[in-house]
């Protein structure tokens, strides 16, 4: 069985009340080539982004943030299936929901994604035996 | 009823909160994060009566009706300047609240209060909008997170 690396994203909380859980939202950067990429949760304004729910994560963590300590809910990419053949660089975002509304998208552009492991070496031999 | 609440406004010092200018039911809308704190002043009619003893006021959720919020504020712990009362109070949810409001009288037990008819947000001739004559209402929108942060691998590769 092959490793895969672990890529952790922290989300800051929303500091909504009645926060129930976050959506993940993906795409492939478009890097220094064109544009940022816009995650898009509002069907109305087009095709929505690849996204996942993670519910409520309950790993915490706490980070530095421009210069202050934040507690953060941490999200192992790794363990998303959706995410298992991303390779290259993704915007990600994500989004808080109450049950009712989603929030606007926060997001993080350009994360290096890389969970595919390289080729298994060929065969492995003896070369000499004493 | 004497000293029934005779003009309703949310007050521009409220933080957070802009004027979107949309209108819908012809009410003006207030839109800001949830997590916000507004402050709603009413004018009060004390001319030919006592004053209140207390003020109801009910957060109405237009999107949960019944989880529409109550709130009491004591009179002589709110803040007033003149006949107008001003209390501060967390936004109940997200979603839309208009904000009602009445004068209370508290007559010995077991009598239920008395209390002036309610001044509604809704209800352009007692709702003001900037010193105008308007309804309004509030949008507490959800609020995103407050970021996304890549983290450095720790402590390395799984199986």
């Amino acid at each position: 069985m092959a490793k895969r690396a672990q890529r952790l994203l922290g989300i800051v909380p929303s500091d909504s009340p009645g926060v129930i859980g976050y959506t993940l939202y993906w795409d492939k950067s478009k890097g220094d080539s064109g544009s940022d990429t816009v995650l898009n949760n509002d069907e109305s304004q087009g095709a929505v982004s690849p996204h996942v729910d993670l519910g409520l994560p309950t790993t915490t963590r706490d980070v530095e943030v421009d210069g202050t300590t934040k507690t953060v809910l941490v999200v192992d990419l790794g363990t998303i299936p959706e995410l298992a053949t991303l390779e290259g660089e993704y915007d990600f975002g994500s989004a808080a929901y109450d049950g009712v509304n989603e929030s606007h998208i926060t997001e993080a552009e350009d994360i290096d994604i890389d969970f595919t492991p390289p080729n298994a070496p060929g065969k492995v031999f003896i070369l000499s035996t004493p | 009823m004497r000293g029934a609440v005779l003009f309703l406004s949310l007050c521009a010092a409220t933080a957070g909160f802009a004027a979107a200018g949309m209108k819908w039911f012809e009410a003006y809308t207030f839109a800001g994060g949830s997590s916000n704190e507004i402050m709603l002043a009413w004018e009060v009619n004390e001319t030919d009566g006592p004053p209140a003893d207390f003020y109801e006021v009910v957060a109405a959720w237009f999107e949960r009706p019944s989880l529409s919020r109550r709130y009491a504020f004591q009179a002589d712990e709110v803040a007033r300047n003149g006949n107008t009362v001003t209390a501060f109070m967390k936004m109940p949810g997200t979603g839309h609240f208009s904000f009602q409001v009445r004068s209370c009288l508290r007559p010995p037990a077991p009598d239920p209060p008395a209390c002036s008819a309610w001044a509604n947000s809704l209800d352009p001739t007692v709702s003001r909008v900037a010193g105008v004559l308007r309804a309004w209402w509030v949008y507490g929108y959800l609020e995103p997170p407050g970021g996304v942060i890549p983290i450095p691998a720790s402590p390395g590769p799984t199986h």
